[in-house]
């Protein structure tokens, strides 16, 4: 029989940016110390984290959080990590808290093929809200999806608008479509100077990237951040060379036919 | 034994629920201090939401076994006789009944039986944890509390404002000061700790009570 036992360094190579992963720790204790290590050393980011805590800054998953790798958080208690608290009030972390009970049988559902189930946890609160109910000889439930998600890269936020992270911003921009309509006539009129068409591209594209990364990109200090730095400045030269005021006018037009 | 005060005392009238052999979810904080004031011949199953029945005394740091610990992360033991589970079959207990009481800290508690312990927006989020499920599935949840917060505020209201863990779910609130019991009709003062009449209670109270006309003395 093949051993499943495999080493650390193999271990890491299923490990990639945008996966769901889930954490065994408990406060940061029982962790896979080691691993998250290796997922630090790795770069591994933007991480959708399932944990039943948010460790502690200097332990399990909290590691993660503290350095920035992990945009998404299901979990039912972030007590012990300060960390994850402020970058959740900054809204760089996005927090699901869901009861214990139903964390751990949202698990349950989806690893047994089940779609969810039927709790009485947290009738008569905010748990509630936008959950299905039912009423069952006489007592209240409502409905609990599992807890299931595909490790899908997450993907870029410009390029793809189907991800949820852009959604919020496009509704923001909703009010605004007179005014790039506007912008966009303007662009096709007046002769762009290179200092004015740098200005706006960077700040569509500010504009247009998830608040996580955002923050991300601009405060990651790792490798890996700096790469990603260097890419972009790469990409902005090609766009400098390849006629700047059209590709803006191209993207801006394009933008507007998507709204 | 000498007179108990503040949250010893709290403490020891919660644990004068309990019935031997009782199995029992105790909260973080002043609820596990109930262990240490059991009557005579009481013995308790203690449950950790981390899936240990039978949790017994926290060891010392150097004897502390790294894998065992309790729902706070801290050290802990089983005691003979006591076993582990899987996390979904240790909320099964919780949710579907099989506890019989939970002492439980709080933010806010009002007279109609709401509690709400997890969170207030914009300042503190930890989170609820296992609470809302301990709400849900038993039977007599205890709130161990301060009466008043520091400020001097009333903890007991007539309606929750922060965002509540359990609705409805309520059946006793202890206080240093007295101790409430959640009826359909509302609050009744069951019992007043030494030295406080029911006048006191009133003026640091802002929920509405019953006063029945025998009143214990809580101890």
């Amino acid at each position: 029989l093949k051993s499943k036992v495999v080493t650390k360094e193999e271990a890491l190579t299923k490990f990639h940016d945008g996966q769901t992963i889930m954490f065994g720790d408990w406060h940061g204790e029982l962790s896979a110390e080691e691993i998250i290590t290796g997922m630090l050393e790795k770069g591994v980011k933007d991480i959708h984290a399932i944990a039943v805590s948010g460790g502690m800054p200097d332990q399990g998953v909290g590691r993660l959080i503290n350095e920035r790798r992990v945009v998404s958080l299901a979990t039912t208690h972030i007590g012990l990590n300060p960390v994850a608290k402020d970058q959740m009030f900054a809204g760089e972390l996005d927090v699901e808290f869901i009861p214990q009970g139903t964390f751990a049988e949202r698990i349950r559902c989806g690893g047994s093929g089940l779609g969810g189930c039927l709790t009485p946890t947290g009738i008569g609160t905010d748990v509630e809200k936008g959950k299905q109910k039912l009423t069952i000889n006489g007592k209240e439930y409502m409905q609990m999806s599992h807890l299931l998600r595909h490790g899908k890269p997450t993907p870029s936020a410009i390029s793809n608008s189907d991800c949820p992270a852009v959604r919020p911003t496009v509704i923001w921009l909703m009010p605004l479509i007179p005014l790039l309509l506007k912008l966009r006539n303007w662009l096709k009129s007046v002769n762009l100077d290179r200092m004015k068409s740098t200005l706006l591209l960077r700040s569509l594209i500010w504009f247009m990237s998830e608040p996580a990364k955002r923050n991300h990109s601009a405060q990651c200090g790792s490798v890996q951040g700096q790469r990603q730095k260097q890419r972009q400045k790469q990409k902005q030269k090609e766009v400098k060379s390849n006629g700047r005021i059209e590709r803006t006018r191209t993207y801006c037009s394009s933008l507007c036919q998507v709204l | 034994m000498a007179e108990l005060k503040g949250r010893a005392l709290i403490a020891a009238r919660c644990a004068r629920f309990f019935k031997d052999g009782d199995f029992v979810n105790l909260g973080i904080g002043l609820p596990t201090q109930c262990v240490n004031y059991l009557p005579e011949g009481v013995e308790l199953w203690l449950e950790a939401e981390i899936g240990i029945v039978g949790s017994g005394v926290a060891p010392d740091w150097k004897d502390a076994d790294p894998d065992l610990i309790d729902a706070g992360g801290q050290p802990t033991s089983v005691i003979k006789g006591g076993s582990v589970c899987d996390h979904t079959t240790s909320f099964t207990y919780i949710r579907g009944g099989h506890i019989d009481a939970a002492v439980l800290g709080t933010l806010e508690v009002d007279q109609e039986g709401n509690i709400a312990n997890w969170m207030i927006p914009g300042v503190l989020a930890p989170g609820m944890g296992g609470a809302m499920d301990l709400c849900a599935g038993v039977k007599k949840i205890v709130v161990a509390t301060d009466h008043c917060e520091k400020s001097g505020k009333s903890k007991i209201l007539k309606k929750c404002t922060l965002p509540l863990t359990g609705a409805k779910c309520v059946t006793d609130i202890v206080t240093e000061r007295c101790y409430f019991e959640v009826t359909p009709e509302g609050l009744v003062l069951r019992e007043l700790a030494p030295g406080y009449t029911v006048e006191d209670i009133r003026a640091c109270t802002e929920a509405d009570f019953i006063v029945p006309d025998e009143i214990g003395v809580m101890q």
